[in-house]
């Protein structure tokens, strides 16, 4: 392991150095980041009440009045895209992060204390893994009620398998290590080990792996949204579900941007994962490689 | 294999558990009929086999599910395992070809890029497969169905077969299967030529095959006889993990193009409340899964001298 | 290897395009219509089914109704009611046969009766006035004993012990069922096998895949004579999107029921007929009437000025037309504006359409006087709505309407929480919900009979536990002059005072502002030019309880041309049966585990060299 003995602002500027050197990666924190702060600050942005009807102005095809056209009430495309994105954002933040601490604390715990402990926890895991997640989830909606928390909470449930197993992986090739041995061996409490040694080496891959998850979690929430099993509110996924009974009048726009937007939130996500593990990554010898390539091998 | 055995298990009682948890129980919905008498309402719940203690119920269902008796479905009034069987044909029809082009495309491209790794080909691989991954299938089957279905007019909009075909016409089949095959396989290609190229730049980096270098041999022989060989081992067990990829694929590809499978049913089934199917279609699910994974490791173990199985 | 795969798949590409591409004849005469909502197969059940949609073409009735909704001979050639109501003689028409050959008799009508009366939970109220209660029974109920007789084949006679007003509509218009079939069948338990079904009327159902279609088959026995199409086809689409493409591309050659915006579109279609028609469906707003909702909080729209100030509240006229796109017809009372009794319309005059005018600042001071003021921002109340998404993608143009209502009703300071539910939960939420249940307004319908009798009963009556968990009238409006009225209604047969009674109602209902009226359907349909001969009237001919119009229309419709539009594929070259050709199947199986095997085997066997 690698000892940078720099300081916390060297670090981080390191980081961004090692960062920056993709461009997709760059590319996409940059949207992410206007994403959020449009979607946060939309209120100041819009001056116009994004969910005001306005019959005059019924599906308006792109103009320069309307970037993105106008949907079946006549409400501007553009705002609905921007405001749509802070369900999406929220979720795919909330959702990966249950995943993520889930995923983190069941793999440490697993690897730490090994034997039946480990055996359970893989077990389950296992359970997890061989139900397949979309229809899982689609009947835990379906039957607590369709409600933002709900989705939440059930994406984040099914997501932490394969986040225990790969922190699983990390944290035994961690135990072998001696000053692990070493803390055992003077007695050190196991939240001392976990909180000091464990969980700070792993860091990284931790952030790694969860932001490459998300992607997956938009695209789940998103899929629920288009499947209509999500409350009525201003979403992608049931612009998009809107969008099809109007398309065949021709409104294709419609369709075509709740979908672009969708699309192009994952691909910023995953660029911007893709960045973080080409940074944080201190074995500089592995190449582009894709990080779902470890997830899918290590078993 | 006693673990998949028990894993089986383990699912068919969580679903179980999930399904009795719905307000009413599941036999809910099959009380709609407001001109009910209460002894009716009894009948019916009898004639499923509602009304026993939830134990009972409990192992019957699992009983159930071993010997094929997965209860009557709430919708179809057929037994749920009819119900299911007939629909598996035409997830199979989707899925397997998917998977084998999934695959066989798969395998090609990972192969053309570990090749010429950095070169244009390997770039364009990459950002194919980050383009996929990150594609909402449903949008690109319904950009898809668009194109070709409505401006083009060259394929079907919806469903497996034309009306004024009866029996099996494997024309007909194949102009309905490659919009939904399009769909969900693009996304996989993309993900698993990339899985196929890295096993293979990892083979590559190998003492073995600098050897092989060393002694003079010319690249393409290395590449083909050696590297290629002990890399495409590691594809065959991510192969299984495709199966469950292409399966949840397949319910969301179902629905955009009406393709009468499991997919299809699973949706309409849970927004019915027909919980036979339900559990049902959730242990064809894992038994899918598990299955596919069990032959993959006995293929992997198979093809890799190392291993052995006591 | 690589570019013997590559040639072999664009070899494949090109001939499935190529051979997609030439359009070959139709050899049978189908009409495909599509539809946007799997059938149950419990819908050809005759004691479980819930509607005649499905029937129908199977099942005429002894009366039929014409495109006017004037009460025509179906089954029964004539009929004669006693000057005092209670006896009602048919004759059937002669040579009448099932479509295996067994002749129809009246023997056929009174075991109709009697099993839908001791087995059908949904129908045995249709002959409620002959019946008397029976514990042995599923329903608990039975024939009066010598009401249903049958002096000889052709003749069926009842006797009622009273006059009742809806008896003949009710039990002549019902279909006829077959005794030599359905005589031994459990169906309480199980479902017709459709291979062997037998049915009476121009179509049978024969085959039924399951999310796919349900085919008929021409009946050469039907009375009426074998109908021009040799096959009707129902076939399921996904939504109304994929229904229209279906229709634009040759697919399917019907549409019953497009949507009010999709229409523009199918207009520019050179080969697609469009039409419309007025139908029986009365889509509303339901109050919740209980003054404390589930949770204990007080309901607001339990007061008559709260629902006043909501009807004012909103422009219906403009809504309505954005959303369905013109295709509609305000309504403004409970009873649909076609509906009469013998030829008299039963619709209340005096009520004015729009039912309160538009007018929100009077809204606002009701709402004021009502113990509602406005707050700082300007908000009085929060609703809850609930209200279907009506199947897996949805119709929007319900939506829609009620998201403009909803801006409507926040610009007076209500602010509408719109809970949009799938089918079941919907239903369950709505209707199955013990009262008080806990929402305030919910969207919801009715389609009526061919009598003024249903939408009073159902719709504002608390009559047999209508008004209780299971009941249509799931707002819980309890007036009990209604009930009287209702009752009356039923048993008064001179058509001025009948008439009066339910005009009476509708009064009533619309001072109280028991529902808030929204539209009577205006169906449209689109048909492929090359079929004709729908009838377009009083009913959608693919609809509830004009079932018997929708079997003269289907009968009648021909096949103009034979020559197809680009997407026919030809007929099975493979063998024709109905399941799938195995062989081929089983050979390309075969193949593939011998290539994996062979692959598996020489991997194998050079690294085992290697090493």
């Amino acid at each position: 392991m690698t000892e940078r003995c720099l300081s916390g602002a060297g670090k981080a500027m390191q980081l961004w150095k090692a960062y920056a050197r993709s461009k997709s990666a760059v590319f996409g924190l940059v949207f992410l980041v206007g994403l959020a702060l449009a979607a946060a600050f939309a209120g100041y942005i819009f001056h116009v009440n994004p969910e005001l009807p306005d019959l005059a102005k019924d599906r308006v095809p792109p103009s320069f009045e309307h970037w993105f056209g106008t949907d079946y009430l006549g409400r501007d495309q553009l705002v609905l895209i921007v405001y749509g994105a802070r369900p999406s954002l929220i979720i795919a933040f909330t959702a990966g992060a249950l995943l993520s601490v889930l995923g983190t604390l069941t793999g440490v715990l697993a690897g730490y204390f090994g034997g039946r402990i480990d055996g359970f926890i893989m077990r389950t895991a296992d359970v997890f893994l061989t139900i397949p997640t979309l229809p899982l989830v689609i009947l835990v909606v379906a039957l607590m009620g369709p409600n933002l928390f709900n989705v939440m909470l059930i994406i984040g449930l099914t997501g932490w398998p394969v986040m225990a197993r790969i922190v699983r992986a990390d944290t035994l090739s961690l135990m072998k290590r001696e000053f692990i041995e070493i803390e055992r061996v003077m007695g050190a409490s196991i939240r001392r080990i976990l909180f000091m040694h464990l969980l700070p080496n792993q860091l990284n891959s931790i952030l790694v792996y969860t932001s490459l998850s998300i992607p997956v979690v938009i695209l789940t929430e998103a899929g629920l949204e288009f499947l209509g099993l999500t409350p009525l509110s201003i979403s992608w996924g049931f612009m998009l579900n809107t969008s099809i009974s109007y398309w065949i009048s021709g409104a294709w726009w419609l369709s075509f941007f709740p979908g672009l937007a969708i699309f192009s939130t994952a691909l910023a996500f995953y660029f911007v994962s893709d960045g973080l593990k080409e940074a944080l990554n201190p074995k500089a010898k592995r190449r582009r490689e894709s990080l779902v390539v470890q997830l899918a091998t290590r078993k | 294999m006693a673990v998949a055995i028990a894993l089986i298990f383990v699912v068919g009682t969580l679903n179980f558990v999930l399904v009795h948890l719905v307000p009413g129980g599941p036999g809910a919905i099959l009380l709609n009929n407001p001109r009910m008498s209460p002894s009716a309402k009894d009948a019916v719940l009898r004639s499923f086999g509602l009304d026993k203690p939830l134990q009972e119920q409990y192992v019957l269902y699992l009983a159930g599910l071993v010997t094929g008796n997965w209860g009557t479905s709430y919708f179809f009034l057929e037994p749920a395992f009819d119900v299911i069987a007939s629909r598996i044909p035409a997830t199979l029809l989707l899925m397997v070809p998917s998977l084998i082009l999934t695959i066989l495309i798969g395998i090609v491209l990972g192969v053309l890029a570990a090749r010429r790794p950095f070169t244009y080909v390997d770039r364009f691989l990459s950002a194919f497969s980050f383009f996929f991954y990150a594609m909402p299938a449903f949008w690109l089957g319904f950009v898809l169905l668009t194109v070709f279905a409505l401006f083009l007019d060259v394929l079907p909009a919806a469903g497996m077969s034309s009306i004024t075909v009866s029996g099996f016409d494997m024309i007909d089949y194949l102009r309905h299967l490659i919009l939904p095959m399009t769909t969900l396989t693009l996304v996989n290609i993309a993900n698993f030529s990339l899985l196929v190229r890295a096993s293979l730049v990892e083979v590559l980096d190998q003492n073995y095959i600098t050897t092989a270098r060393g002694k003079g041999l010319p690249e393409r022989l290395v590449f083909y006889r050696h590297a290629l060989r002990n890399g495409l081992l590691p594809t065959v067990t991510m192969i299984g993990l495709f199966v469950g990829f292409i399966l949840t694929g397949a319910i969301l590809t179902e629905t955009v193009f009406s393709w009468p499978g499991l997919g299809l049913l699973t949706f309409d089934s849970i927004l019915r409340r027909d919980y036979p199917i339900v559990l049902g279609l959730f242990f064809i699910f894992s038994v899918m899964i598990i299955a596919s994974n069990l032959v993959t490791d006995l293929i992997y173990g198979l093809l890799d001298p190392r291993i052995t199985y006591d | 290897m690589r570019s013997k795969i590559l040639l072999v798949s664009c070899v494949v590409l090109l001939s499935i395009l190529q051979i997609g591409m030439t359009g070959i004849a139709q050899q049978q005469k189908i009409l495909v219509v599509a539809i946007t909502g799997e059938p149950e197969i419990t819908e050809l059940n005759p004691v479980r089914m819930t509607t005649t949609y499905y029937t129908a073409e199977a099942y005429p009735g002894l009366i039929g109704w014409d495109k006017d909704g004037v009460v025509v001979p179906d089954l029964a050639k004539t009929w004669d009611i006693s000057p005092d109501g209670l006896t009602y003689t048919f004759h059937l028409r002669d040579g009448l046969k099932w479509s295996d050959g067994q002749p129809l008799t009246s023997d056929d009508v009174l075991f109709t009766i009697k099993m839908l009366t001791e087995q059908s939970e949904f129908w045995y109220y249709l002959w409620a006035p002959i019946q008397v209660p029976k514990a042995a029974t599923v329903t608990g109920y039975a024939i009066m004993p010598g009401a249903v007789t049958t002096p000889d084949p052709q003749t069926v006679v009842m006797k009622l012990p009273s006059p009742s007003a809806t008896f003949f509509i009710n039990a002549a218009g019902w279909s006829v069922l077959p005794r030599h079939y359905y005589e031994g069948m459990n169906l309480t338990a199980g479902n017709p096998d459709l291979s062997t079904y037998v049915a009476s009327g121009p179509f049978i159902p024969r085959e039924k895949v399951a999310g796919d279609r349900l085919v008929y088959v021409a009946n050469p026995n039907y009375y009426s004579g074998k109908p021009a199409l040799d096959e009707v086809i129902f076939k399921v689409y996904r939504d109304s999107t994929a229904a229209d493409i279906a229709l634009e591309s040759g697919e399917a050659g019907m549409f019953p029921n497009v949507p009010g915006q999709d229409v523009p579109a199918l207009q520019k279609v050179p080969n697609l007929q469009i039409g419309t028609e007025q139908n029986q469906v009365n889509i509303y707003i339901t109050f919740n009437h209980h003054q404390k909702l589930a949770d204990g909080s007080t309901n607001p729209v339990s007061k008559l000025e709260v629902r006043k100030a909501i009807a004012m509240s909103v422009d219906l006229d403009n809504i309505l037309n954005s959303s369905l796109n013109g295709y509609y017809k305000l309504a403004n009372q409970i009873q649909v504006s076609n509906m009469g009794y013998l030829g008299k319309s039963v619709t209340n005059t005096s009520i004015p359409t729009p039912e309160y005018p538009y007018d929100p600042a009077v809204a606002a001071k009701l709402l004021d006087a009502a113990g509602y003021p406005a707050d700082a921002s300007g908000n009085r109340m929060s609703l809850s709505f609930v209200m279907s998404s009506g199947g897996r993608t949805g119709s929007t143009s319900s939506l829609k309407m009620m998201q403009l209502i909803q801006s409507r009703l926040q610009a007076v300071g209500i602010k509408l929480d719109l809970i949009v539910l799938d089918e079941a939960s919907a239903r369950q939420r709505i209707r199955l919900q013990a009262p008080p249940k806990d929402w305030n307004m919910a969207l919801w319908s009715i389609s009526s009979s061919p009598d003024p009798d249903t939408n009073a009963y159902f719709m504002v009556s608390t009559l047999a536990g209508n008004g209780d968990a299971g009941g249509w009238n799931v707002g819980g409006y309890f007036n009990p002059i209604v009930n009287d009225l209702t009752v009356l209604g039923e048993n008064t047969t001179g058509v001025d005072k009948r008439v009066a009674i339910y005009q009476r109602i509708s009064g009533i209902a619309h001072d109280e502002l028991a529902v808030l009226e929204l539209y009577y359907q205006t169906e449209v349909l689109a048909w492929n030019k090359m079929f004709q001969g729908f009838i377009l009237g009083l009913g959608n001919p693919m609809h509830d309880y004009w079932g018997a119009l929708k079997a003269q229309s289907l009968a009648q419709v021909t096949l103009v041309e034979a020559t197809s539009t680009t997407s026919t594929t030809e007929t099975s070259s493979m063998t024709p049966g109905t399941g799938f050709d195995y062989t081929t199947i089983g050979a390309v199986v075969v193949v593939l585990v011998i290539v994996i095997g062979a692959a598996v085997f020489l991997a194998r066997r050079r690294s085992a060299k290697k090493t």
